[in-house]
């Protein structure tokens, strides 16, 4: 009997890894021959993977609600040349591995045109290399990592500052300033904080101030006290945060307790209002940038989107995220549109690779080429104000900054 | 000098925190020779009981901390009569902890995704002193405070009362332990219900720091299991000891060798320290006839 089971599980395993074989090849060597799946005479269906349940379910519910308040209101208005547009939403749970698996699904089973705004970074890492490997559009990952963007991905494009270039921008503005006289940086030790290190890193030549101390964390600890006490003694007055917000909060408590007073520059996702509703005096003054607009914003594409947001998904509130989401959805219409009414794969990925400076009024202007598919590289400064942000700069770019 | 003692001071603050959950762990390895995965859960849901009691209820603190711990005991007797009274081995019964921890997870953000962060309320601080030039705040004072007393209560309880003894009989020979008229049920229940509790004090204590949130106490969870590990799964001092080893360890490897390689550094030397006392640091050889 048990003998026969393992056959039979052996059998099993053969027929299961035959199967991935056959799935992957057929795959890989029909993407032409695929260029138009997921469009019929009336609709478009793209598809995403997002942790709506999990650690950051209400950050992802928002963007998704964003991102669907916009095409709910284009599907209302007549869609995209006739075509409505049917985003199908799979939750992962903020997992990496049931990431790839939606997105697998998304691809080979669910036969989307085209992936959207995939949730979280290490999400995205994770399903990158069958993205590649399919060559399906990727627009708008919510994964702002050089790893992303560089090398060019030629089927992915990136919508926001990436983590690299915020913490670039951060060592250039304190470096600029008058009272910082050495940098340091304190990071979460993950990929996140390892692309903000690796800004840094890029920029210490550029920049007129050394970095004396680059101090590494683990999330979720619950003192920071050691580090905050190392930085100080190398005699860092710059410092640069990158981690999740209940760490920078963490954080920015310990160098109350030590009655210390270093000018601050962080991740730009302290700035989401619903966060600095809580804790915002702890991080009055922080300073950093972002490739969007505020939620509260007049900007007239702002006001859209609260106002569609609010008529299509009345008890969600306006977030960063939202806006992120929102705008994203925008420019993946606006590139839809201009395919006319034989929509390609080929032809998103080139009417994207068109794009320059086209302004959606929530995410800063997006430009891509075929060899620069990190699309937004204009920002703003930002800082913590009586606990909420406000713009402190008008655009800058990052290439004009660093003058490269 | 002022770096070392930081790193000693955010090492004990976060050994003790370990420690809190390293002894929930041994409460529940005491009581049924098993580990409960869905305990760092359990505080995560009890933390969030007591804001909803405090901050919603208006209930006083005090009161609010007696709802978190009772939440916390419930969710543990609910993990408990769910999985090990269904489930015969103990693999299985890790395996259905890890389930009752995504499930908790589930009711936690559908309860409460919405809106987060929280501001937890700060639970009574004890004044913030200065050592050696480093300021420790009242937050961490409060939590080792917390830590040792609730550790010496229950090696009291445990170790030199006769409950004590009938869990102790109960965990090494159920069977025995029935026989000598003990009731070996109630013996697990109130120590499932400890642990829970346990969880609770630990995430009500952790929440203060940062924000309150659904994910609160997954990165803590396992450097609290590797605590009571070190310690010593089957002594209750054990969990403060290895909590408080285990942070400092930590925090030294991160302050003067690397911070990167941190974590993998700890749990190599972890390894090899085991494999020399596979018992853990205050852990009894057990003797098994053969």
């Amino acid at each position: 009997m048990a003998v026969t089971s393992r056959r039979l599980a052996v059998a099993a395993m053969v027929a299961v890894f035959a199967g991935a074989v056959a799935c992957t090849t057929t795959t890989g060597s029909s993407g032409n021959a695929n260029d138009t799946v997921g469009v019929t005479s009336n609709s478009i269906t793209i598809g995403t993977s997002m942790g709506l349940t999990g650690a950051t379910a209400a950050e992802a519910t928002a963007a998704l609600h964003g991102a669907q308040a916009y095409f709910d209101y284009v599907n209302d208005h007549g869609g995209v040349n006739g075509r409505k547009i049917n985003l199908t939403a799979l939750d992962d749970g903020f997992s990496p591995a049931q990431t790839v698996t939606n997105v697998r699904r998304l691809v080979q089973q669910d036969n989307v045109f085209s992936l959207f705004y995939l949730w979280g970074l290490n999400n995205t890492i994770a399903a990158l290399p069958f993205v590649k490997q399919t060559g399906v559009p990727l627009v708008g990952p919510q994964a702002p990592t050089s790893a992303v963007t560089d090398p060019v991905i030629p089927n992915v494009f990136l919508m926001e500052p990436t983590f690299n270039d915020e913490a670039a921008i951060c060592a250039k503005q304190l470096a600029d300033s008058s009272s910082v006289h050495k940098l340091g940086i304190l990071y979460e030790n993950d990929p996140i904080g390892q692309d903000a290190l690796k800004g840094v890193q890029d920029a210490q030549s550029r920049i007129s101030k050394p970095v004396a101390d680059k101090v590494a964390f683990t999330t979720g600890t619950p003192s920071f006290t050691g580090q905050i006490v190392d930085l100080r003694q190398q005699g860092v007055d710059g410092l640069i945060i990158f981690g999740t917000n209940p760490d920078i909060v963490n954080i920015a408590k310990g160098i109350g307790l030590e009655n210390w007073h270093p000018e601050l520059c962080g991740s730009s996702n302290v700035f989401d209002p619903t966060f600095l509703n809580i804790s915002g005096k702890e991080l009055e003054g922080l300073t950093g940038s972002l490739g969007q607009y505020l939620p509260e914003s007049s900007e007239p594409g702002v006001v859209t989107y609260r106002n569609q947001l609010h008529q299509y998904f009345p008890s969600e509130n306006a977030t960063v995220f939202g806006v992120q989401a929102y705008g994203e959805a925008v420019v993946l219409v606006h590139a839809l549109q201009s395919l006319g009414n034989n929509p390609t794969r080929s032809g998103l990925i080139n009417a994207l690779n068109s794009l320059n400076n086209y302004n959606s009024d929530t995410i800063f202007p997006v430009s891509f080429t075929k060899d620069n598919h990190d699309g937004v590289s204009k920002y703003r400064m930002v800082q913590i104000v009586n606990g909420q942000p406000q713009f402190t700069s008008d655009f800058l770019d990052t290439q004009q900054v660093f003058g490269s | 000098m002022r770096a070392l003692v930081g790193y000693l001071v955010s090492g004990l603050a976060n050994g003790s925190v370990y420690g809190l959950l390293a002894m929930a762990a041994i409460l529940i390895f005491k009581a049924s020779r098993t580990a409960n995965f869905a305990i760092g859960e359990t505080g995560t849901f009890s933390a969030f009981a007591l804001y909803a009691a405090v901050l919603l209820a208006r209930l006083p603190y005090w009161l609010g901390l007696v709802v978190a711990m009772v939440a916390g005991a419930v969710v543990a007797l609910g993990t408990e009569s769910i999985i090990t009274r269904n489930v015969r081995t103990s693999l299985l019964v890790l395996v259905g902890t890890l389930g009752i921890s995504d499930v908790l997870t589930g009711i936690n953000t559908v309860l409460w995704s919405k809106g987060e962060p929280y501001q937890e309320p700060p639970f009574p601080q004890l004044p913030q002193v200065s050592l050696g030039g480093v300021g420790i705040s009242g937050e961490y004072l409060s939590i080792f405070a917390a830590v040792v007393v609730i550790c010496l209560v229950l090696y009291l309880l445990l170790e030199h009362t006769g409950f004590g003894l009938n869990v102790r009989a109960s965990a090494e020979s159920p069977d025995l332990a029935r026989l000598a008229g003990i009731n070996v049920r109630r013996c697990v229940t109130v120590m499932w219900a400890g642990a829970g509790a346990l969880a609770a004090v630990a995430a009500v204590l952790v929440a203060p720091l940062s924000a309150l949130n659904v994910s609160l106490m997954t990165p803590l969870l396992f450097n609290g299991y590797a605590a009571g590990i070190l310690g010593g799964l089957d002594r209750l001092p054990g969990g403060l000891v290895g909590g408080l080893a285990l942070g400092v360890a930590g925090s030294l490897i991160g302050g003067y060798v690397s911070n990167t390689a941190q974590d993998a550094i700890l749990f190599a030397v972890l390894i090899v320290l085991l494999s020399v006392r596979p018992n853990g640091l205050l852990g009894r050889r057990v003797l098994q006839k053969v």
